[in-house]
């Protein structure tokens, strides 16, 4: 049956021509599904938990139970610099040689930043909480007291004066065997 | 174009093995990033501690425009016979803060809790400390400090750092712990 029409004729015989051809673009809506799946699940994973994706691997300690901390920092050291990372993915690096605090300016304004953001929220909610007072920082346990104390001064250039280092506390049953372990740390072993 | 022709050209399509394959590695590798993702979200630590720290501040007289009758308490301060605790890869340096600052030269001012194949003793300083202030209290008149101000040299590892300071402050009876930059000696 050839139709009335030239033109549906010819689109007729070029969507024949088409079928006729093996088409090389089929996988890609599956593809694009699959990568959006991964993204989503990426995103949920990481912003679930601030420590996913970090690779600072604190100290086995049972110190005070805490709730988390709105200012939150990864601490570690990669191929000779310190890398700092906060709860907002906000990465900051500098040589484990730092000499300066002018060096770390920027790590500076960001804290300064982040401390007017929970001033700010604090004032406009009438309240604070433990959580927006206090610094936690997750120090990987390769580092030492040299590589840290570039950050000592950076946070108290930003004006705070409350910080505390992140531990994993251990439950009951373990905790005494694990921190026997900790115990036993010694000062060459690094 | 009959009805057969079509199924034998599906069938080629089918039988292409070009994509699958592709298909097939994407498909494994997106995978085993969800999976470790997965695996990393189910094997986290749950539960997290703080070792608390604090860094001094300097009082200053804020402007009460409000006349809300705001006003900044002091509950510590540094001065000269604040404790002072120093710690090099040898051993524990302990006395107050002039006897590492004003007055260095002296050498019956400073005590010494040396490590022991390289293991601090921690429970030896907090004994020594104690005994050390409670003479103190009774020969100059001096209190007992809540306020302790511990410096560790560069090339002490922070775990170390970080139990030396959640001992003092839990078994030391320090409220609070304050970790110096450094000392010019």
């Amino acid at each position: 049956m050839k139709p009335r029409s030239p033109n549906v004729y010819y689109a007729m015989m070029a969507a024949k021509q088409r079928l006729r051809e093996s088409s090389s673009w089929y996988p890609f809506p599956c593809l694009i599904s699959f990568f959006l799946v991964l993204l989503l699940t990426a995103h949920v994973v990481l912003s679930t938990n601030p420590r996913a994706g970090h690779g600072a691997s604190v100290l086995p300690l049972s110190g005070e139970e805490a709730e988390d901390s709105v200012i939150w920092f990864s601490v570690t050291s990669e191929e000779g610099k310190i890398t700092v990372a906060d709860n907002n993915r906000r990465i900051f690096s500098w040589s484990e040689e730092v000499q300066t605090i002018e060096s770390l300016d920027a790590f500076v304004l960001h804290l300064k930043a982040r401390v007017n953001e929970e001033i700010k929220s604090a004032a406009l909610s009438k309240r604070i909480y433990q959580s927006q007072k206090r610094v936690v920082l997750a120090v990987d346990q390769k580092l030492k007291y040299r590589h840290f104390r570039p950050i000592l001064y950076a946070l108290a250039e930003a004006g705070i004066s409350n910080y505390g280092f992140e531990t994993i506390n251990l439950y009951d049953e373990n905790a005494s065997a694990l921190n026997d372990n900790a115990s036993r740390l010694k000062t060459d072993n690094f | 174009m009959t009805y057969r022709w079509m199924t034998s050209r599906t069938k080629k399509k089918s039988s292409d093995l070009e994509w699958p394959i592709v298909i097939a590695t994407i498909g494994i590798l997106g995978l085993s990033v969800i999976l470790g993702f997965g695996f990393r979200a189910v094997t986290m630590q749950s539960r997290y501690g703080v070792v608390s720290a604090e860094i001094p501040v300097v009082q200053a007289a804020v402007k009460d425009l409000g006349f809300h009758n705001f006003e900044e308490t002091t509950y510590d301060s540094l001065k000269d016979n604040t404790t002072a605790v120093l710690m090099t890869l040898k051993g524990f340096y302990f006395g107050d803060l002039a006897s590492f600052s004003s007055a260095i030269e002296r050498n019956d001012n400073k005590f010494v809790v040396p490590h022991v194949d390289n293991i601090p003793r921690t429970g030896d300083l907090i004994v020594d400390l104690e005994k050390w202030q409670k003479n103190r209290t009774a020969k100059a008149n001096i209190p007992r400090d809540n306020v302790l101000v511990f410096v560790p040299s560069g090339d002490i590892p922070m775990p170390i750092v970080i139990q030396v300071l959640a001992q003092l402050k839990e078994h030391g009876n320090y409220a609070r712990v304050i970790l110096g930059g450094g000392f010019a000696l």
